[in-house]
């Protein structure tokens, strides 16, 4: 049997392994806003768990639409075992989870067959309304693939500007100079790796984008960031509009300094509106009114800043919208002008200082610069004067994420535990958001269940949020509680691991085998201090629920620090 | 636990009947409503279909045992038909027996009904039996509504011995239902009865049996172990699913085998039984784990417990409102024979451990022989539902299994001469 299949399988692969035996994609331009886009596979399935890649979803939008779909199951001599029908077909809407609705619709087909090996064959083709969106190639799966390839077809002068990731061989130029064919053979399966870095989860691939495009009727230019930034402005410009009543109940006294007014301002806007993100058609890049945001108090990322910038505008306070794109997205780069933003936040140049602000956080203060937004390269929306700058970066000193207690060890192994957890910067905005959506129960459940990862019986004794209301002030978690079963005792010994919060766990692969870089997502500092106390006679005292130690006590301070202080680092450092 | 919104409060409810001056409808208002809707929608499956029973005939020629003919079928349905999504028990995600034999593929209730149809077809009693799965919540017998099942099994009654069949999972051979399967009750559909019947209870072959043949510790505190491990019952289906999951038996031995390791390096690893899925999957797995023990002066420290160990309690919840229920009984069994240093003394033994709450009991022993320390340990699940009311019991036995897991062993070198 096994004879058989390996004879009747075509040349160059194995029939035991899974791979994509060929992934042809083939882009024809018509004009700026007509495109063909045609994807064809062949994929030998040749486990149980790969019949996954059986499974496909085809996007649809008011930028592109579906115009076929086709598909069939062949055994390795070629003969067919089954064909895609119309009623494979299934179609539902889907919005990823931060956006309530999108309006995007998948056309889903899972096309797979019981016996074993088998080659998956389908096509389809879909025709973009924009080249706005122009889709990039990203050639590597999960499994092998032998041969990829790229073809671009152009009407005649056609301007686009294009960047390579990884090795990617230069394109053969076809039909003199219509059709650009870019080609690779065995590539590897994605690594997936510890901590891979958004820039390197690809390996290989293209990235396009029109010298020119059209976007609902609009035309805009890619040529530069200037070009990009004049468009993307015009968006904003009519939307960024107030009726003079709109807000009345925003207080900002005359005769404050600039930063208080803004700082006022923000608040109103953090109070007053949520985020929900609604971006239906054009809404995808255009922001809804800042009207509509005030009366119906909700909106996205750039509704929520068009707002506020029409709040700032009221009290003469210029400032403007930001495209970026959020650090886990991966990096935009300078020379490669492109549409690859995720987010909108606002802009302020002050006299001394500028303010980069975030309208979406319900647990940031002004001066707080989420994680995701450090250190990006942020397009600011000023018209003619659109620029490029990047945001600041904070450093791990800034970030500190601490628990300072004192602890009494007992004979039984026994441990009383009482201290503070608090934390600063980033460190503080991930505590306040984690526990400030959560009910007083959850909390408790929360921070119950951190405190005792290495403790498993811990029970609190008490508990103690300070601060977490009020973004002003510093969150602070103090609580008392027991493990009665911390240390491991033998015949005549306690056996503790000292760190009783935090502990540093490899989780990587073989160090020799790494191949890309280790992310972390921010700058940060962890310090753990206890005081411990060695008990060996202890009594309990009738005022202090912590047992106190009638003689011989050792005193022993445990004090445990990582600092992180680079987000990326290379292969070479990773052992 | 099984299903959430079964401890959740919730209004339910069904149109009874709608009347106008035109109309006059019934919709599910007594069980006899409700086995009507579910007759009527399987009747043809229960009246047969002409390729379904010729590919039955085709199958069972050589065989006139009619429980060898079941397995046939059975072995059949549950491995030449691919299990697809599933649209529905009833209405549109039903399709005919015909259309599933020929794409070969069907939602796990309809190779259920295409198992139904073809051991009809060759004279054999098969039933359907619509159930509630765990994941989908108990039934609730006062009010008869159509959304309290979700799935289709087939029972069959032969020599007086009941088979309980579900094709749906590739790793439940005949004999075997799916974990999610395993409630208390389902609806038994006749020609004209909706009856109550109790689903079998599962025994207590769910094992994970881990022997070790040799483990050698060296005096720089490293650890050979050469080790032999065996899936048996539901831990045979579940690691089996495991594998065939993995990117290759490797990833799946330093994934779910050694995965509570650190400094772990695989050296060898062989996979017995993978092709008969009767037979319990039996790996023989050989690892190097650096600094297993810690060295401190004189002393060497390290904790036995090596596969199956326990690190954190699953049981986190200060105050728990909901049983706590397993699917099936369950037994993890250890024993690490290993063999110290020449130069290496036991000075000190972390105590025995005997630990029973409810149904759940845990031993833990040493004992040395030579120069060979041996750790035994046995977790026993018997009791597969409890109360909340023994929540802190059940806890408080888990936080006493991970730190028994956690406990260390003392040894006292002497310098080597």
């Amino acid at each position: 049997m096994f004879w058989i299949i390996a004879f009747l399988a075509p040349d160059g692969y194995s029939a035991n392994i899974s791979q994509v035996l060929s992934d042809q994609r083939v882009l024809e331009i018509y004009s700026s806003t007509k495109a063909v886009y045609t994807v064809r596979k062949r994929i030998l399935i040749a486990g149980e768990k790969d019949k996954s890649l059986g499974k496909v979803a085809i996007n649809e939008n008011d930028l592109q639409s579906i115009k076929s779909v086709k598909g069939e199951i062949r055994d390795l001599s070629g003969k067919r075992l089954k064909k895609l029908h119309k009623k494979d077909l299934r179609e539902f809407e889907y919005s990823p989870g931060y956006v309530l609705y999108s309006g995007n619709k998948y056309t889903v087909f899972n096309l797979t067959n019981p016996t074993l090996p088998y080659i998956l064959v389908y096509e389809y083709t879909i025709e973009l309304h924009s080249l706005f969106n122009w889709p990039a190639w990203f050639p590597q799966e999960d499994v092998p693939v032998g041969q990829a390839s790229f073809e671009l077809r152009l009407p005649g002068q056609f301007q686009y500007n294009y960047r390579t990731i990884g090795n990617v061989p230069n394109a053969d130029t076809l039909d003199g100079g219509r059709t650009l064919q870019w080609s690779l053979k065995d590539i590897p399966p994605y690594p997936h790796e510890y901590r891979t870095p958004p820039d390197e989860a690809e390996q290989f691939g293209l990235i396009f984008t029109p010298a020119v495009f059209k976007l609902y009727g609009d035309t805009g230019s890619l040529r530069s960031w200037n070009t990009f930034g004049r468009w993307a402005t015009a968006l904003f410009n009519d939307q960024i509009r107030l009726d003079p009543t709109a807000a009345s109940d925003l207080n900002v006294e005359d005769g404050t300094d600039s930063y208080t007014k803004i700082q006022r301002i923000y608040e109103y806007v953090q109070q007053k509106t949520r985020y929900v993100a609604i971006s239906l058609g054009e809404h995808s890049w255009k922001p809804h009114s800042a009207q509509q945001v005030c009366d119906k108090k909700y909106g996205d990322c750039k509704d929520l800043s068009g707002f506020f910038i029409a709040l700032l505008q009221r009290y003469n306070i210029p400032a403007f919208p930001a495209l970026i794109r959020t650090s886990n997205y991966g990096e935009i780069h300078l020379e490669f002008p492109t549409n690859r933003f995720n987010h909108v936040i606002t802009f302020i140049p002050l006299d001394n200082d500028t303010l980069w602000v975030d309208c979406t956080s319900e647990v940031a203060t002004i001066t707080d610069l989420p994680w995701s937004i450090e250190g990006c390269y942020a397009l600011i929306l000023r018209g003619n004067h659109s620029v490029l700058i990047r945001t600041p970066i904070s450093q791990p000193d800034e970030n500190v994420d601490r628990l300072e207690a004192t602890a009494t060890l007992l004979p039984t192994g026994s441990l009383e535990i009482e201290g503070e957890i608090s934390a600063t910067g980033n460190e503080e905005q991930q505590l306040r958001g984690i526990l400030l959506p959560l009910t007083a129960d959850k909390r408790r459940n929360t921070l119950l269940a951190w405190l005792s990862d290495y403790a498993p019986d811990f029970k609190l004794q008490r508990l103690q949020i300070r601060g977490l209301n009020d973004l002003d002030s510093s969150v602070t978690v103090s609580f008392r509680g027991i493990a009665s079963r911390y240390g491991n005792t033998t015949q005549r010994r306690i056996i503790v691991n000292p760190s009783f919060y935090r502990r540093w766990n490899f989780k990587g692969e073989d160090p020799d085998e790494r191949v890309s870089s280790v992310y972390y997502s921010s700058r940060y500092k962890t310090i753990e201090q206890i005081t411990y106390t060695f008990c060996p006679n202890p009594t309990r005292s009738r005022r202090c629920r912590i047992q106190r130690c009638s003689y011989r006590r050792l005193v022993v301070t445990h004090r445990y620090s990582i600092k992180m202080e680079t987000t990326l680092n290379s292969p070479e450092n990773f052992p | 636990m099984t299903c959430i919104d079964d401890y959740t409060s919730k209004m339910y409810f069904q149109l009874v009947r709608y009347t106008d001056p035109y109309n006059n409808i019934k919709f599910i208002a007594e069980w006899s409503d409700l086995l009507d809707r579910i007759y009527e929608q399987y009747r043809p499956y229960l009246q047969g279909d002409r390729i379904a029973k010729n590919r039955a005939k085709d199958l069972i020629t050589d065989e006139s045992d009619p429980t060898r003919q079941l397995e046939v079928i059975y072995n059949f349905v549950w491995d030449s038909i691919d299990t697809g999504e599933s649209k529905g028990f009833l209405g549109i995600g039903l399709q005919s027996v015909r259309t599933t034999l020929k794409d070969r593929q069907g939602s796990r209730g309809n190779k259920n009904l295409l198992l139904l149809t073809m051991l009809r077809e060759i004279g054999i009693d098969a039933r359907p039996v619509v159930i509630s799965t765990r994941s989908h919540g108990r039934i609730y017998t006062r009010i008869p509504r159509l959304r309290s099942f979700n799935h289709t099994i087939v029972l069959s009654r032969i020599n007086n011995k009941n088979y309980f069949m579900d094709t749906a999972d590739p790793f439940c051979p005949l004999g075997m239902l799916p974990p999610n399967d395993i409630t208390d009750y389902g609806f038994l559909i006749t020609d004209d009865a909706f009856k109550v019947i109790k689903l079998p209870k599962q025994n207590s072959s769910s094992m994970y049996l881990a022997e070790s043949h040799s483990a050698e510790l060296k005096e720089t505190g490293e650890l050979t172990v050469n080790q032999t491990l065996r899936f048996e019952g539901y831990r045979n289906r579940n690691y089996r699913s495991l594998l065939a999951h993995s990117d290759s038996p490797e990833v799946f031995a330093e994934k779910y085998i050694l995965g509570d390791l650190t400094n772990v390096t695989l050296d060898s690893l062989k996979i017995a039984n993978l092709e008969d899925i009767m037979m319990p999957l039996t790996v023989h797995i050989q690892y190097t784990i650096q600094n297993f023990a810690n060295i401190i002066g004189n002393h060497i420290y390290f904790a036995p417990a090596l596969v199956q160990r326990l690190t954190e309690n699953p049981f986190q919840l200060e105050n728990r409102t909901y049983p706590i229920e397993f699917a099936y009984p369950h037994i993890d069994q250890a024993t690490v024979n290993i063999k110290l240093p020449e130069n290496c003394a036991i000075s000190e033994l972390p105590q025995d451990r005997t630990l029973d709450v409810h149904g759940l009991q845990f031993q833990r022993q040493f004992s040395i022989d030579g120069n060979t320390l041996q750790y035994q340990r046995r977790f026993y699940v018997s009791q597969t539902k409890l109360s909340e009311r023994f929540y802190q019991d059940v806890k408080d036995l888990y936080s006493q299994i991970v730190q028994a897991d956690q406990d260390q062993v003392v040894g006292t070198l002497q310098e080597s001469k």
